[in-house]
């Protein structure tokens, strides 16, 4: 079980995706499967860094891991109240020309990973993703 | 951490007739590594100077490991400028994140054929 406290702005996305992929690695996590968790946990990150807190100052995220059989990795903001696995219906049907970009991110993280679940738990957003070994 | 790097295959770049003496030439692009969040400026930026140049743009996706949607919106935003500009766009041999990113885009049609 590993934890990172890090600072939520989107120059510290690297900084998170390291801490994925060493924390699936040194579980030995099918490496296979590390691309769909690594691409949610930058959709939910930058989320987090772009929404959550506001312009200025960005706050905290804890970001918690539980890698076994299930990859399982939690996101705990103190921000404002909000659940951005609502309301994701990214455009996917009009043709390229006039294709709309928003909400794709967060279709990504419920489509790619087995499991997503978002709780407020008084001042916090706690938001979790799991994917299961095949 | 991983970064991005944007082989511009002068090698591969070649005018092509596109019909009645017609030629266009086609600017080639292999991105090696991820294209995601820390990486995407450069990205549009290289993106932005090909488009100074022609309208014509392949990008070679065999060796990207990581494909999210903030790279997405840049792929998708110099395809529409590819298309106004009456233009080609290509998408060529993804790896398999990237296809994987790219079909629950519904963006298959940038791939394996002239796009616009």
């Amino acid at each position: 079980m590993g934890v990172l406290n890090i600072k939520a702005v989107k120059e510290n996305t690297g900084v998170v995706l390291d801490f994925v992929t060493a924390e699936l690695e040194n579980n030995n996590f099918p490496a296979d499967l590390h691309s769909d968790i690594l691409v949610a946990a930058e959709e939910i990150f930058v989320n987090i860094a772009s929404y959550a807190y506001g312009p200025e100052p960005a706050g905290e995220v804890i970001i918690t891991s539980n890698v076994t059989d299930e990859a399982t990795f939690t996101f705990e903001d103190r921000g404002k109240t909000f659940n951005p696995l609502e309301n994701v219906n990214p455009d996917l049907s009009s043709p390229l020309a006039e294709r709309k970009i928003g909400g794709l991110g967060l279709h990504f993280v419920k489509s790619l990973m087995d499991k997503t679940e978002y709780r407020r738990d008084g001042d916090k957003n706690i938001l979790m993703f799991a994917k299961a070994a095949k | 951490m991983e970064e991005l790097t944007i082989h511009k295959n002068i090698d591969e770049d070649a005018w092509k007739n596109a019909g009645s003496n017609f030629f266009y030439k086609v600017q080639y692009f292999e991105l090696v590594g991820r294209l995601n969040t820390t990486t995407a400026k450069d990205f549009e930026k290289e993106m932005n100077q090909a488009l100074r140049v022609s309208e014509y743009i392949t990008l070679n996706l065999s060796r990207v490991t990581l494909l999210t949607s903030v790279g997405i919106r840049i792929i998708l935003k110099t395809y529409k400028q590819c298309h106004v500009r009456n233009g080609k766009f290509l998408l060529e041999d993804p790896s398999q994140p990237v296809k994987n990113v790219l079909g629950l885009s519904a963006l298959e049609k940038m791939l394996g054929e002239w796009a616009c």
